[in-house]
């Protein structure tokens, strides 16, 4: 089962997420949040080891930490910290717009490998699961 | 302005001596001299006098003769006259009256005639005469006056400078430019007017052009600055023009003032600047709309497709949860797309300027925001001074409202006494409006960008758009929005500049 994290401020598109994801019946366990502090809060409370590479569903548009500035804490926090910067995780942003500045700023980031407009659809968790399968993960 | 005639050649200069002889000769002598002159005794008597002279100063032939010299004097000046001769006739020797300068003749009908004057001691009969010469100046005052008509009717600033730095003439648009009367700057070296460190730099600039001078650019057409008597510094350029006057080698400087260059530039960079944040502000606005109008929809369509799936497997109990969440979203959503016309359209319409008073109007949005609540804070009013205003009153109600909702929306429940207030200041034109609340706060990193389109806290359920309306609002009044908070607070201050505050 892969550990997965929803982060969205709108409650109906987490659950939109939520129930994509179900349907596979390949995530679990699914943590929720709804701002990029309270996801940070989260990821780092401790992991399962024997798992395999998190799931992380990132939003851009937030109040207060937006996607872009979660993940570049993120980013900072797994490479200062060489316990959890051994541990790959796989992020695909879920936005709204696909605006060419977010996906450009997506790409920047380095630790994105998937951008997917919303609503999230079941196309979607495929080519999220794909990318499990080519690395072996799963 | 007088031009320089001190040094030089001297037109009426005489013959150093006269070749010994009794009176009879030196009257000849004055007869024939080709300039206006005279010949007087001691005690200042005409003895003689030459036609040029008679005619000068319209004398009937030999009119002058046998008259005293203060005919021919000014009467203000006749007084002291007694005194100078006497002194010449103590030291005597050939020079020019009033070391040169110009003095005024008499004429008998009593018009006065800008002369130079020279002097000149003869023994004759063993009596001391002064042969005295006349050179009328009225000629090169005339075209000293047109040179200085058109020097001054020249929209430029010119001086001439002599060749120990000296300003001898300067012309009217000079005078505005270096800010001080002819007189006040005829006392000045042109040094003076650079700023203070350059004027060494500048005594050694101005020696090697007199040395090596040509017409050309001061400091390579590079603006320089000069400093007005008044104090005032203007960037200018300067271009320089050797003349050769019958004083010595001059430099005519003309100055251009480039303040209003200047000051066009600044206005088309602001302009420029002004126009990009306007693109920018576009920019953000399509960005923002392209997130913030579609999120909703994507919402909805996401969550009517899983209404889909839920009804082909019967499971209507949460097929009708959905309609409700996609029913709630699109609801919501009307009122977004409300506020952002709202947003659009402000400062686009023409708002009536009214009267306001200031007091009543935001003490009526307070009761109007919290008619139905019992808990809300407590709130105050305070104004210094009068509060009537003429402005765009929707306009600035409705920044004003907006704030007020923010303060009671994120006032502190923990809070054993909550409250918002108002303050009002007035100054002249100057008019200020603080609401303040000691509610939650904005955090640190978030304050800079409460004002952007669709911020919102994670605390409410706005649509983060009151902000920037209210930012809008005053702007378009001319205003300034500032912001400080802290956990302890927050604090809105609009401040206007220019605002008709009426007494």
């Amino acid at each position: 089962m892969i550990p997965t994290y929803i982060v969205d401020d709108v409650e109906s598109d987490r659950y939109i997420a939520r129930r994509r994801l179900s349907k596979t019946g390949l995530f679990g366990p699914v943590q929720e949040a709804p701002g990029g502090s309270e996801f940070l809060d989260l990821y780092f409370a401790g992991t399962d080891a024997e798992a395999p590479p998190p799931l992380i569903l990132m939003d851009i548009n937030m109040p207060e930490l937006s996607g872009f500035e979660t993940l570049e804490a993120l980013r900072l926090r797994l490479a200062g910290d060489p316990g959890t910067g051994a541990r790959n995780q796989v992020v695909a942003v879920f936005s709204s717009s696909d605006n060419e500045r977010d996906i450009e700023r997506s790409s920047a980031l380095g630790i994105v490998q998937h951008f997917f407009t919303k609503p999230l659809d079941d196309a979607a968790i495929a080519e999220i699961l794909e990318t499990y399968r080519a690395s072996g993960a799963l | 302005m007088r031009l320089d005639t001190t040094a030089g050649p001297d037109p009426g200069a005489l013959p150093g001596s006269f070749p010994g002889g009794d009176l009879g000769q030196y009257c000849l002598a004055v007869a024939l001299c080709p300039m206006p002159a005279l010949l007087c005794d001691p005690e200042g008597l005409i003895l003689a006098a030459n036609p040029l002279l008679e005619r000068m100063l319209g004398y009937d032939e030999s009119g002058l003769s046998g008259l005293s010299v203060t005919a021919l004097i000014p009467e203000p000046q006749r007084e002291g006259h007694a005194a100078l001769m006497q002194a010449f006739h103590q030291l005597p020797r050939r020079r020019s009256m009033n070391g040169g300068a110009e003095v005024s003749v008499r004429r008998r009908d009593g018009a006065l005639l800008p002369v130079e004057v020279l002097l000149n001691p003869v023994q004759v009969d063993q009596r001391a005469l002064t042969f005295t010469a006349f050179l009328d100046t009225s000629a090169r005052r005339r075209a000293e006056r047109r040179l200085r008509d058109v020097l001054n009717a020249a929209a430029t600033a010119m001086i001439l400078v002599d060749e120990t730095g000296r300003i001898r003439l300067v012309n009217a648009a000079a005078c505005t430019l270096l800010g001080g009367p002819e007189e006040a700057l005829l006392e000045h070296s042109v040094d003076h007017f650079l700023p203070p460190d350059l004027h060494a730099a500048h005594r050694v600039h101005r020696a090697n052009y007199h040395i090596a001078s040509s017409p050309r650019a001061m400091a390579m057409n590079r603006p320089l600055k000069v400093v007005g008597l008044d104090g005032v510094e203007r960037p200018v350029n300067i271009a320089l023009r050797p003349v050769e006057t019958e004083s010595g080698q001059r430099v005519v400087a003309t100055i251009y003032d480039l303040s209003e260059t200047f000051s066009y530039q600044q206005e088309l960079k602001s302009r420029a600047d002004g126009l990009a944040a306007l693109n920018e502000e576009l920019t953000q606005f399509a960005y923002s709309a392209s997130h913030d109008l579609r999120a909703p929809l994507a919402t909805i369509s996401g969550l009517l497709d899983l209404c889909l799936e839920d009804l082909e497997a019967g499971d209507t109990a949460e097929c009708r949860r959905n309609i409700h969440a996609a029913l709630e979203t699109s609801q919501r959503n009307i009122h977004k797309v409300e506020a952002v016309l709202t947003l659009a359209r402000a400062g686009m319409q023409e708002v009536p300027v009214e009267r306001m008073e200031l007091d009543e109007a935001v003490a009526g949005a307070w009761s109007r925001l919290t008619r139905d609540r019992a808990d809300a804070p407590g709130f105050v009013i305070d104004c210094d001074g009068p509060v009537a205003l003429m402005t765009e009153r929707r306009t600035l109600l409705t920044a004003i409202e907006n704030l007020l909702s923010n303060a009671l929306r994120f006032h502190d429940p923990e809070r054993d006494a909550p409250w918002v207030a108002v303050r009002i200041r007035t100054r002249a034109r100057k008019v200020s409006i603080c609401v303040s609340d000691n509610g939650l706060g904005i955090p640190d990193t978030e304050q800079p960008r409460v004002f952007e389109m669709f911020r919102r806290s994670a605390r409410s359920e706005g649509h983060g758009l009151g902000l920037s309306l209210v930012m809008k609002h005053v702007r378009r009044l001319g205003g300034l929005v500032s912001l400080s908070s802290s956990p302890s607070g927050t604090d809105v201050i609009l401040s206007f500049d220019d605002m008709e505050v009426l007494s």
